[in-house]
């Protein structure tokens, strides 16, 4: 822990151009939302029987799990590995998975048919079911966030909870709450960061069991029976990147400057992770013989190529650099690709690849859609923001005690 | 289920009840998946099928789907273009040129296949669809969360879902006429068909009659019933003249459908080993760093 | 032929007759059949007769084949009584035209065991729920008898081509049935084909083959398809055999001699058969006799034109010569035939002078005409 850093909220204005920009989307999408609620999702997306799921389910649902997996790396990292350096970015992680989740599960809501009976998983089991498990286990791991977020709300609250008027009275009481909270979720955090860990490794796995079941309709060069390891793997490698991207982007956005130190040794493990990824995507390839499809050009081919060679290899190369290491945008650059990389895997792993037997004509996303699921993304970043500026989730150099001492007594919601 | 995998399960559920403490059946509960010997089929004769649709019509006729007038469906017009089954057709009939004798094209109906490993039965978030003792798979619409992973699972692209309904949109397939059949009933298609070339019995005994058929004719049929063991077999097979692929029907491995994804399944998650083991490693490694470093592990700072 | 074969196979199938569970006819065993024919085991009992599926009689033992014009005119089909006017079937002209085919009356009638001729309900069952699933229901044999070759020609399946719905109006053509059920023959007068010989046109006449040399529909068509005749839409294919076979069942001709090209091979239409040209005038007794009266067997070239090589039983006495129109007075009447048809050269008229050369012979003729004779 570097006793110079502190999370606290961060005090900036909201509104900038970029987020007026994410507003516009997020109206768009909700307009667009509200259509799907009302008249069906037929009315607003470009899926049939031959398509039942589109980007909805592979960008909002596959890829956000994915790229939500900053969470339980960084965490398994510095807190099951001790790598104490890296406590600084748990918390921008911890969230980063929180509100990742929290949209997956928004996107589900827009997906599926019966999405007021989202429940019906808790009592209605099929073990055979691999989404029954990836489901299961989201929900629980998205509790788990919500645990492990609650010493921040803890933090930022007690003491500090001052309602005016009839609602004074409860102010005390919630208070205990609160204290209570802290003191039972400080015993057990340990607990729910292995859960998390362990609940992130079996659902990020089972995403790739998911298409499986699709048999013949996914294409060869995607459709592995190591597809679970390799979803993992993937799911690991592109957790630190992720960290770093949203790192970088918040100090630029917010005008702080970039916490190199910390990321700098973090991209060191982005490197090693990407190789293991490409060895067992290679190594599957070798074993399978898919390589055969590769001599044709065809949708798949291209796009196979696409993701290992801009999504993988570039990256890992990049990663190795010390060069890179060391520099912001290069190392944003080299993130992003990764990143880049593993949304094109889940796109193409659910998208792509998946050929019905009997469509008369490819899927491609309606407007409708694509504005769904922007807005989604849009509302995350808005969310991510507003929630930084009010609760201690980003480190900040201290100025001093007597800051730190002015934010703990000020106590007032802004 | 079959004697390999129940005498599996047996044997997993003793070792894994033991290891998590867990009681086998409450892990494994799932959707009902009965493959009785006595299972009912329907063998499908496209060499005798006229194309008549009256399927069709009485298909709708059983599910409460408005199916106009049985005159209407003399239309011919509709076999220009493939159809699929969807929520206001659980059955459809469609039509292949027959390049031998041209005066006489192919006609195939489609629905529902009824697997004996049903996809969709594996696949089911819920748990909504079942394979029934009688051979039918059917599923239940209070428990469906309209998730369309059946859908994706499907490997004959069967099911169908009312996309235009904002409210209670049901996925549709052919259940076999359930209703009827689970009493003895015929299904309503078999009931109907003029040429009788659907064929309702014991499963075991279309395929006997098939393998006489296609003995019998070998020139009319090729030597192939289709469905005997594609997926791991199916309730309703066909019989034809030509190669099942020209009448798009899909050409699949004797694999059960929901095979590899659900052992994997069962591998990474059944009984809760390897997640009990990765959380006792994770555990360990934490516990074993903390003692090693004196920190403590609270708050999240 | 292939196009039959697979029409028989499928008559054949359609139908996949065997017994039901109670014998079906009795004192089987002494029936001219092979037990091995519908059993497949060595001791069938009547508990387990272990029935092979589809037996095949046609091979040997069937014992139903009639001629075509002595079977049931009508057979009136009213199994859904409750819902259709009951189906007229044309018994007989379908026997007419199955004899046509190769099935024959076995086109319909598979399968059927030595003995009485069976009624389909005899071996398939109404009801779509069948205890035996080898043999086909009711409903599936008669709509597979009948559509297997209907909609062979017809191409459509529409149910009102025999149904009509009770209280509706009946088909079109009404219901005189008998009268529907009489075979009008539509004879074509001549058939031009063309070739792709030297000399290309090969003209046929239809209505001489059946009208004067007296064939029968069946001694040519053997082998056709329904469609040949029926098909309106001409999808159906014809059935491919040698152009000359069937010519060559009557016709002496060798088809390696060019010579005998050119008795049926022209460059342009050939004119019918003209009997004058081979020096024997048709008169019009002779021209109402089919070709085959006189020329028995394939003879058909030099015949003896002597009267009694045929008319064996005219001499004197059983001729009636008044038949020519000519009736001999007292005088005459017991003439030898040679004393006035001199040289035995019947076709020509005796001329008086020959015999007698009184000056009245002129106004006494040797009888008197009764009409007025034509020669041809």
């Amino acid at each position: 822990m570097h006793s110079s850093m502190k999370a606290m909220p961060v005090k900036r204005p909201f509104f900038t151009p970029l987020t007026i920009v994410l507003t516009i989307l997020v109206v768009n999408g909700l307009f667009f939302g509200a259509v799907r609620f009302i008249q069906g999702i037929g009315a607003v997306a470009n899926l049939n029987n031959q398509y039942p799921w589109g980007i909805w389910i592979g960008i909002d649902v596959a890829a956000g799990v994915a790229l939500a997996a900053g969470g339980f790396t960084t965490a398994a990292l510095a807190y099951i590995f001790h790598k104490d350096e890296f406590h600084d970015i748990v918390r921008p992680a911890l969230l980063t998975a929180m509100l990742g989740y929290t949209f997956v599960a928004i996107g589900v809501v827009f997906d599926l048919g019966r999405y007021y009976y989202i429940y019906h998983p808790l009592y209605m089991w099929n073990g055979n079911s691999v989404l029954f498990e990836v489901g299961i286990c989201v929900m629980a791991y998205v509790s788990v966030l919500y645990i492990e977020f609650m010493p921040i709300v803890t933090e930022r609250f007690i003491g500090r909870i001052n309602f005016k008027g009839f609602l004074a009275r409860f102010n005390k009481i919630l208070d205990s709450v609160l204290r209570f909270l802290d003191r039972i979720i400080e015993k057990a955090l340990f607990f729910f960061i292995i859960l998390g860990v362990v609940l992130s490794c079996l659902h990020q796995s089972s995403l790739g069991t998911l298409m499986m079941i699709a048999g013949t309709k996914i294409h060869p060069l995607w459709q592995s029976p190591i597809a679970p390891l390799m979803y993992l793997l993937s799911a690991i490698s592109v957790g630190f990147p992720m960290v770093i991207m949203e790192s970088l982007i918040s100090s630029r956005s917010f005008g702080m400057k970039p916490e190199m130190h910390v990321l700098s040794k973090l991209s060191r493990f982005v490197g090693p992770l990407l190789g293991i990824y490409l060895g067992f995507k290679l190594g599957d390839m070798a074993i399978r013989e898919t390589f055969v499809y590769l001599n044709e050009i065809t949708l798949e081919s291209v796009m196979w190529v696409v993701e290992i060679v801009i999504g993988i290899i570039v990256p890992l190369r990049m990663f190795l650099y010390e060069k890179v290491q060391r520099s912001p945008f290069w190392l944003f650059i080299a993130s992003n690709l990764v990143i880049f990389g593993v949304l094109l895997n889940r796109f193409n792993n659910f998208i792509i690849a998946y050929t019905p037997l009997y469509a008369d004509k490819p899927y491609w996303p309606s407007f409708g859609e694509i504005s769904v699921t922007l807005g989604v993304i849009a509302l995350e970043i808005l969310l991510y923001r507003l929630i930084v500026m009010i609760f201690p989730v980003i480190s900040q150099p201290l100025k001093g005690t007597a800051a730190s001492m002015k934010i703990r007594l000020k106590g007032v919601i802004r | 289920m079959n004697q390999s995998r129940r005498n599996f399960i047996k044997t997993a559920g003793v070792i894994g009840a033991g290891i998590a403490g867990v009681k086998p059946d409450k892990v494994s509960a799932g959707p009902k998946n009965i493959l009785s010997d006595d299972r009912m089929g329907v063998l499908v004769d496209t060499t005798v099928c006229i194309g008549c649709r009256r399927c069709e019509f009485a298909c709708r006729g059983a599910h409460d789907i408005p199916n106009g007038e049985m005159k209407d469906y003399d239309d011919r017009s509709v076999f220009e273009n493939m159809r699929r089954p969807d929520v206001d057709a659980l059955t459809v009939v469609n039509q292949f040129e027959n390049p031998e004798n041209t005066a006489r094209p192919i006609d195939v109906k489609v629905q529902c296949m009824h697997c004996d490993q049903p996809a969709c039965v594996s696949a089911c978030i819920v748990g909504a669809f079942s394979k029934q003792e009688n051979g039918a798979v059917i599923w239940d619409t209070d428990k469906c969360i309209g998730c369309r992973y059946c859908m994706v699972a499907c490997p004959f692209q069967v099911p169908a879902f009312e996309y235009e309904k904002a409210i209670q949109p049901r996925i549709m397939k052919c259940d076999f006429c359930f209703d009827r059949t689970k009493d003895g009933g015929i299904p309503a298609c078999v009931e109907i068909c003029p040429m009788e070339a659907l064929t309702y019995g014991k499963r075991f005994e279309l395929v006997k009659l098939a393998r006489k058929k296609i003995e019998a004719n070998p020139d009319r049929y090729i030597n192939h019933i289709y469905g005997e063991h594609e997926v791991g077999g199916t309730s309703w097979m066909y019989l034809a003249a030509r190669d099942f692929k020209e009448l798009a029907l899909p050409e699949h491995s004797d694999a059960p459908a929901p095979g590899a994804s659900e052992s994997i399944q069962h591998a990474i998650f059944k009984y809760f080993i390897p997640p009990i083991s990765l959380f006792a490693l994770l555990g360990g490694i934490m516990w074993m760093g903390k003692n090693k470093n004196g920190n403590e592990l609270e708050s999240g700072e | 032929m292939k196009k039959m074969l697979s029409l028989f196979f499928t008559v054949c199938l359609t139908g996949n007759v065997v017994f039901s569970q109670t014998p079906v006819f009795k004192n089987h065993a002494k029936a001219p059949l092979e037990c091995n024919q519908c059993h497949a085991c060595e001791n069938p009992t009547y508990k387990n007769p272990c029935l092979t599926i589809f037996p095949d009689f046609r091979r040997e033992g069937l014992s139903i084949m009639r001629p075509a014009d002595d079977v049931e005119a009508l057979v009136t089909i009213d199994t859904l009584a409750n819902l259709y006017e009951p189906s007229i079937f044309k018994h007989k002209l379908h026997a007419e035209m199955s004899a046509l085919s190769t099935g024959g009356c076995a086109s319909c009638h598979h399968n059927n065991p030595p003995g009485d001729i069976l009624a389909c309900i005899e071996c398939h069952k109404p009801g779509a729920l069948r205890d035996d699933l080898t043999v086909i229901g009711l409903k599936g044999a008669y709509h597979g008898q009948c559509l297997n070759c209907h909609r062979d020609w017809s191409h459509d399946t529409d149910c009102i081509k025999c149904h009509v719905e009770k209280g509706d109006e009946p088909l079109a053509g009404g219901t005189n049935f008998t009268e529907m059920s009489q075979f009008t023959e539509p004879i074509l007068p001549k058939v031009v084909y063309e070739t792709d010989e030297d000399n290309p046109i090969v003209t046929f006449y239809h209505d001489a083959h059946s009208d004067i040399y007296g064939l029968q529909c069946v001694d040519c068509h053997k082998n056709e398809t329904c469609g040949r005749c029926h098909d309106t839409m001409e999808k159906t294919a014809d059935v491919e055999m040698e152009p000359h076979e069937n010519c060559q069942s009557c016709h002496d001709c060798d088809t390696d001699n060019d010579k005998d090209c050119l008795k049926c091979h022209d460059t342009k239409e050939k004119p019918p058969f003209d009997h004058q040209t081979t020096g024997w005038v048709l008169s019009r007794y002779h021209n109402k006799l089919t070709c085959l009266d006189c020329h028995s067997g394939t003879r058909f070239s030099r015949l003896d034109k002597t009267c009694t090589a045929c008319h064996k039983n005219w001499e004197n006495g059983t001729f009636k010569h008044s038949v020519t129109g000519f009736i001999f007075d007292e005088n005459h009447e017991d003439n030898d035939c040679v004393d006035c048809h001199l040289k035995r050269r019947y076709d020509q008229k005796p001329v008086c002078s020959e015999c007698h050369d009184e000056i009245t012979y002129p106004e006494k003729l040797p009888g008197k005409f009764i009409q007025k004779r034509t020669l041809q």
